[in-house]
């Protein structure tokens, strides 16, 4: 499904990511460990063609999208929650599904689909995002996402700033996505939300990856997790 | 003197001042709350739009109404698509810097000046109006007989005026129902507010841009179309529209549609009172005082953003 074979990219000649390897097959979920600045955010960037690949590929469903134009690669189906959510926050619930639902021109029965999975912005549609609390905002961010109908989503910090019944829900939608075959890269810092879900485990230092392991194996190992990441 | 007649004269001036300051004000706002462009070449536009209507209407000749109406329809098309290769010819090889593009525009608005100075001239040139009665305006007066209607010597306005007053209200709120009501208006919002997301959800943002660069120029055009018959087209006559704009947009607020206008009628109607009573040269220097004034006490502008 996403395969990334030894993608540099960075910031007006700052380099952050260093030849980043990594595969993800539908249904999977992937995570992304680092201590900040490691460079999780820059690749999430860079799959989505925000920032442009110096070096290396991005191969999602046998296309390159280092060699598109980045308004095309959410067409591909990829959904992008960004970090701290990001909403276009003047505009209305119902304005940010919208938006959702054109890039992947979809029609009324999948933004229905997805306001069931989160009744609450139902009852919201007319309300600026900015007006909203920080879990709902992230429904949105997320419903937004989901307005797509992704084959692949990426989550750069879902839970961050939420109160533990958020959480919950997060994760019970990224579990409930898998099932569904969506393959999932999620950068996250609660590295306890993490292993109850992920399959893979990526641990990025200085924009490099140090290791790529399943996540049984770091479960059984958790000696690991304070040699990459010092928890 | 009686001074209620000439306040309505003054407010008369002042709303077709603020109609077409409007227009203009709203192109030069949306370029920026969307592009984050300060585009100075914006009165080059305006300038552009009044001189290619006297050509329209001298190439045309016929009924003024016929060649009127031609202008009104081709000037803006053209200038905007002008604005649309200006933006993918230089701003966009610039990835709109905030700093570049200033300069950039300043370069085009002189190119744009001199090239019309090579091929129109000088002189300045008129467009006749479609229509143009005079309206006197009554007032009344009490007197032994009780009260009593009479005409005011000189006071009085002309149906174009009006219609250029009316004409600019229903194209604003057709901008207004553009960005509020319609798919195209909810992409330029979003691009607005974050770009890069807005990229990531499948916006074309180039694409956005041109298209707002060609409307902000085109608005500014228009403008100049119905101002024309009134004021003459002239090569320099882009600057004092230009300062006003840009004092509109800092006092309503930058990027902010709703203060825009609201500024632009404020703005207007001081020029057309204090124009009637004292000279235009101190209704400039009043709304530049003004200007100073928001900027120091109220910087986000009246209905701007806060940014604290």
């Amino acid at each position: 499904m996403l395969e990334l074979t030894s993608v540099s990219s960075g910031y007006a000649g700052a380099q952050v990511l260093r030849e980043v390897s990594l595969s993800l097959n539908a249904g999977e979920i992937v995570c992304i460990l680092g201590r900040n600045g490691a460079g999780k955010t820059t690749m999430m960037k860079t799959i989505m063609g925000l920032l442009k690949a110096s070096q290396g590929q991005i191969i999602f469903n046998g296309t390159d999208l280092t060699t598109i134009a980045p308004h095309k690669i959410a067409g591909c189906g990829i959904g992008y929650v960004p970090q701290g959510r990001r909403l276009f926050s003047e505009l209305t619930v119902a304005e940010n599904l919208e938006i959702g639902l054109m890039a992947g021109n979809k029609s009324s029965a999948t933004l229905d689909k997805v306001l069931g999975m989160f009744p609450r912005l139902a009852e919201r549609l007319d309300q600026r995002a900015n007006t909203l609390s920080g879990g709902e905002q992230q429904m949105l961010a997320t419903g937004r996402a989901l307005c797509l109908e992704p084959q692949l989503l990426l989550l750069d910090e879902p839970t961050e700033g939420l109160q533990p019944s958020m959480i919950a829900l997060i994760r019970d939608t990224v579990v409930a996505l898998k099932k569904q075959g969506v393959g999932i890269l999620l950068v996250e810092q609660r590295v306890d939300a993490v292993l109850s879900i992920a399959d893979k485990v990526m641990f990025l230092e200085n924009g490099m990856n140090r290791d790529v392991m399943s996540a049984d194996h770091l479960r059984d190992n958790p000696d690991l997790l304070k040699k990459y990441i010092g928890v | 003197m009686e001074l209620a007649p000439y306040l309505i004269l003054g407010s008369i001036e002042g709303l077709v001042t603020a109609a077409v300051l409007a227009l203009m004000a709203v192109g030069l706002s949306l370029v920026f709350g969307v592009m984050r462009v300060v585009n100075v070449a914006h009165g080059e536009f305006f300038m552009l739009g009044a001189v290619l209507a006297w050509f329209v209407a001298d190439m045309i000749g016929g009924h003024p109404a016929v060649s009127f109406v031609a202008a009104l329809f081709i000037a803006p098309v053209l200038v905007g698509s002008l604005a649309v290769v200006a933006d993918a010819t230089i701003l966009k090889r610039i990835k709109y810097d905030p700093e570049r593009t200033i300069v950039a525009t300043i370069g085009l608005l002189y190119i744009i000046q001199q090239v019309t100075l090579m091929t129109y001239g000088s002189n300045a040139r008129p467009v006749e109006p479609p229509f143009n009665q005079r309206i006197s305006i009554p007032w009344f007066e009490w007197t032994e007989s009780g009260l009593s209607m009479y005409w005011p010597w000189g006071l009085g306005t002309t149906t174009y005026k009006l219609a250029v007053i009316g004409f600019a209200v229903i194209l604003l709120l057709a901008i207004w129902v553009l960005m509020t009501r319609t798919r195209i208006g909810l992409i330029m919002r979003a691009t607005q507010l974050d770009r890069d997301v807005a990229q990531a959800y499948g916006i074309n943002v180039d694409r956005v841009y041109a298209l707002v660069f060609g409307l902000g120029a085109g608005l500014a055009a228009l403008a100049a179309v119905l101002i024309v018959p009134i004021q003459q087209a002239h090569y320099l006559m882009g600057h004092d529209p230009l300062l006003l704009s840009f004092i509109v947009v800092i006092i309503g607020g930058l990027g902010s549609l709703a203060g825009t206008v609201v500024a632009a009628v404020l703005i207007g109607l001081s020029d057309g009172l204090i124009s009637v009573f004292f000279t235009p040269t101190l209704a400039k220097i009043i709304a530049t005082l003004i200007v100073t004034f928001v900027l120091i006490f109220r910087p986000s502008g009246l209905l701007g953003k806060h940014n604290p």
